[in-house]
């Protein structure tokens, strides 16, 4: 029971008592208090009444004036003279009116007021003359007490209703952090370590810090935990020299993005080769040489500044990179060219200033085709390579094959736009399972319904993206999974888009769909891509605590490649963690990447997510996972 | 009021210290008595104790011969009694001014403080008799105290006498401390009625006036109230 419901029940007993006592001590009071006035009142009418009587003619006409007077011009229930034996020589007796009489009768039978006559003698002379019998009405009393009752009543009232609220608005404000300190002792209870301002009242204050503490110290401990994962990570991914991914790494990173189902088609991967690298070395020494592989590096890794754009360095002389492409890939290739020339051509400057050193990049390019192993990608960018050697220092070669149909952005709008609005979207089903083989659920990539079959995320993502569609394309898998649930009552996982989580309507109107569905939210898992939690922390957090307090499920997707960049993981609120496949790739082979699977294991089970692996191909990389202790799995060998 | 007796009755301090050395036996009279008497008869044994306390054996001497009145003349006829009260106050009684007696202009004192202090004034010589007959078993109706007028050798004063009707419609006997004799009302041509009355009516409600703050502010009814809390039954 809510402490104010508590309150107003406590004050409508205290009233009931106040109300009751006061009610019975007045009344009574006021009942004994009248009825001694009244018969005081008969007494003392009665005797002047006999004074007056006794000093007078005692004739019947005399009498019966001096009673009619006093009787009309007094209040008087009623008057009467008896002779010494008894009987009758004048009365007067008021007779009832049922209009005048407000009171209901249950009070005046409650309060029944019995007074007794006033009875004084009359002589007449030394004879006994008559004995007269005053009595006055009480009727006036009992309406008084009525009438006093009815005010006690209604200002009693009138008190509880104040008191009542002014004790609400005092339990509020007493009770508004106290609302604060719950919620906050309930995120850590769910795992998720937020900290909050201290409130003014003193124990909610205490409790706070002490939670506070609790949260700085879980804080502590991942920042422990993640720079050592950040080591490892440099240890065993990075190249030394540039600090992009090594080959191993980059493989595994190439290998991922060509596994993934949302990736867009319409990435593009470029390789230069920093061909005369023997002769730099010569010229500016060895430190000279670090340093332009260095910037030849920052400047690869800066060139898209897509999310999903990776770099590496597949051996001494040659780099990598993926990224997503518009337009002309030649172009685009080109403008790369200029960009390493030119700084290359800088920093030789600085460096040996006078010398002329040449910088010899050629650089191959080609659409990345997700049905090909990265073997042959790699066989065709150094076929090409060899073409654009013989280009010269900034020879440029590319290979366009068509892959999807070329349409320009109006095309691709109608495209979508009729698909989703004709056809809908459908999910893709794959299982996600514990160790012991258990449904976790079933995740859950959208399929749209474009030329004449339906595409998987990847054939559309990038336009959708470019066209502003990916939020509504969210909301439509939302109720689709949601539908799913009511159908097969099972869990589902759907991936919200980065652009999605950044769209303020599409948080308003998810959360309104799922407060009208609260009861199977927590069969509803929500994933979003590991670059959020970097660069959309404050829209997560909030859109994550919203979906958590409704029941559902909310977790990171390709997690791992810049796990260690992720601030205040304790504060998201995670249920889950799905990891990366190029971490997880080989990794029964590999023991690289052992220690860095198990700390990220570590980091996650202490925020109390579930740990899933993505991308599993074979039951001995699942062997391997156990032991690493990954929770559950998913990939082309879970079914 | 019982320091100034106290001050008038030295000899009463040893009754005093007796009273107190043989408490526990007078709470068991007390306590007999309470059990013994019947409810309607005269709280002797109360009303000596409290005589003795405040007006010493003196007081109690009088007020044992007052109960040997009433015993003696319960079972007489209405004349003899009438004469008996008559005579017992008129004798026994000395005449005083409220002033010199309470210390007040006019005070009504109950039949026991009357016999305690063996004076009185015209209403306490009534008060008494009239309580004395009431003892006896004379109905209140044919009692009456009458406010009157006297003419005493040309000196015109206000007074208070004590009627006696034998039936309503006689004329009354009065019973006077002025003229000891009792004389029916005809005989007194000294006398004018004023105003009469009696305890009839006030009793109605039963004994609750004992506990009504009211009675206080009407002499009669104070008087009245007084003599209850003495032990006297009404």
């Amino acid at each position: 029971m809510s402490l104010i419901k508590q309150l107003w029940i406590g004050i409508c007993l205290t009233l009931i008592l106040a109300l009751s006592g006061s009610f019975f001590i007045s009344t009574l009071t006021a009942r004994e208090y009248l009825e001694q006035q009244l018969q005081l009142k008969n007494i003392d009418n009665a005797n002047s009444l006999a004074l007056s009587i006794t000093q007078m003619d005692k004739d019947p006409v005399t009498l019966e004036l001096l009673i009619s007077a006093q009787f009309d011009s007094g209040h008087y229930q009623s008057i009467r003279l008896l002779d010494p034996e008894g009987n009758i020589i004048v009365e007067r007796h008021y007779e009832a009116q049922s209009s005048d009489q407000t009171v209901p009768t249950w009070f005046a039978s409650l309060l029944d007021i019995q007074v007794q006559p006033g009875i004084a003698q009359i002589q007449d002379g030394w004879q006994q003359f008559a004995t007269l019998h005053v009595l006055s009405h009480s009727r006036y009393a009992q309406q008084e007490l009525w009438n006093s009752s009815l005010k006690l009543l209604v200002w009693l009232m009138v008190a509880g209703i104040i008191c009542g609220l002014i004790g609400t608005m005092a339990l509020k404000i007493i009770t508004r952090p106290l609302g604060r300190v719950v919620n906050q002792a309930e995120s850590i209870g769910q795992r998720h370590f937020v900290t909050s301002s201290e409130p003014r009242t003193q124990e909610f204050r205490k409790l706070v810090r002490a939670m506070n503490k609790l949260s700085a110290s879980v804080k502590a401990m991942l920042e422990k935990e993640t720079e050592k994962l950040e080591r490892l990570r440099t240890q065993t991914q990075q190249d030394e020299v540039t600090g992009l991914a090594n080959r191993n790494h980059f493989l595994n990173l190439l290998d991922s993005i060509l596994g993934r189902e949302e990736t867009a088609q319409d990435n593009a991967i470029y390789m230069v080769r920093l061909l005369n690298l023997n002769e730099i070395n010569q010229s500016l020494g060895r430190n000279g040489a670090d340093a332009l592989l260095t910037l030849l590096a920052r400047q690869l890794d800066s060139f898209s500044d897509d999310p999903n754009a990776i770099a590496g360095r597949l051996n001494g002389t040659d780099f990598v990179i993926v990224a997503p492409y518009h337009d002309n890939l030649e172009q685009t290739a080109k403008i790369l060219s200029n960009k390493i020339i030119t700084a290359a051509h800088q920093l030789i400057n600085e460096k040996v200033a006078g010398k002329d050193v040449d910088v010899s990049t050629p650089i191959a390019a080609t659409l990345l085709d997700s049905n090909l192993p990265h073997g042959q990608i790699l066989a065709t960018l150094d076929g090409l390579l060899a073409l654009a050697e013989q280009r010269g220092n900034r020879g440029v070669e590319v290979a366009i094959k068509g892959m999807s149909q070329q349409r320009n952005l109006n095309d691709w709008r109608d495209a979508l736009h009729t698909a989703m609005d004709q056809h809908g979207v459908r999910l893709g089903e794959f299982a996600v399972r514990h160790q012991n083989g258990d449904l976790l659920h079933w995740e859950s990539p959208v399929r749209l319904f474009l030329e004449q079959q339906w595409q998987s995320a990847g054939y559309f993502v990038g336009w959708a993206k470019r066209l502003g569609v990916l939020p509504h394309i969210d909301w439509l898998v939302i109720n689709q999974a949601l539908s799913s649930i009511q159908q097969n009552s099972e869990h589902y996982a759907v991936n919200i888009s980065e652009s999605s989580l950044c769209d303020a309507d599409f948080r308003t109107k998810v959360r309104a769909l799922l407060q009208r569905h609260t009861g199977i939210c927590h069969q509803l898992w929500l994933e979003f891509p590991e670059s959020c939690a970097i660069r959309h922390l404050p829209q997560l957090k909030n859109f994550s605590t919203e979906l958590r307090q409704l029941g559902c499920k909310v977790g990171l997707k390709h997690v791992g490649l810049e796990f260690t960049k992720i601030r205040e993981l304790e504060g998201i609120g995670l249920d889950y963690l799905k990891v990366d496949s190029a971490i997880i790739r080989d990794c029964h082979n590999n023991p690289t990447n052992h220690v860095f699977i198990q700390s990220l294991c570590g980091i996650g089970h202490s925020l109390g997510t579930i740990m899933i692996a993505e991308g599993v191909v074979s039951g001995k990389e699942q062997e391997t996972l156990n032991k690493l202790n990954i929770d559950a799995f998913t990939g082309p060998c879970i079914r | 009021m019982k320091r100034l007796n106290l001050q008038k009755h030295p000899n009463l301090l040893p009754v005093i210290r007796w009273a107190k050395q043989s408490a526990w036996r007078a709470v068991t009279i007390i306590v007999l008595t309470v059990i013994a008497v019947p409810p309607y008869a005269l709280q002797q044994n109360k009303l000596t104790e409290l005589m003795l306390s405040t007006y010493g054996e003196e007081g109690a001497q009088y007020l044992r011969a007052w109960f040997n009145l009433i015993d003696t003349q319960k079972n007489t006829d209405t004349q003899h009694q009438l004469k008996n009260v008559n005579q017992f106050f008129n004798l026994g009684l000395t005449f005083s001014d409220d002033r010199l007696l309470w210390k007040e202009k006019d005070y009504w004192a109950t039949p026991l403080q009357t016999m305690g202090v063996r004076g009185g004034d015209c209403e306490d010589y009534t008060i008494a008799k009239y309580f004395s007959l009431l003892e006896l078993g004379i109905p209140a109706e044919k009692l009456r105290l009458i406010y009157v007028r006297a003419n005493t050798g040309g000196i015109v004063q206000a007074h208070m006498v004590l009627g006696y009707f034998a039936t309503p419609n006689d004329e009354p006997l009065i019973l006077d401390n002025l003229i000891p004799k009792i004389l029916p009302a005809s005989q007194r041509t000294d006398l004018t009625p004023v105003f009469s009355f009696n305890s009839q009516g006030l009793w109605l409600g039963g004994s609750k006036s004992t506990s009504d703050p009211t009675a206080r502010l009407s002499r009669w009814r104070d008087v009245l109230q007084r003599m209850q809390a003495e032990g006297f039954t009404l």
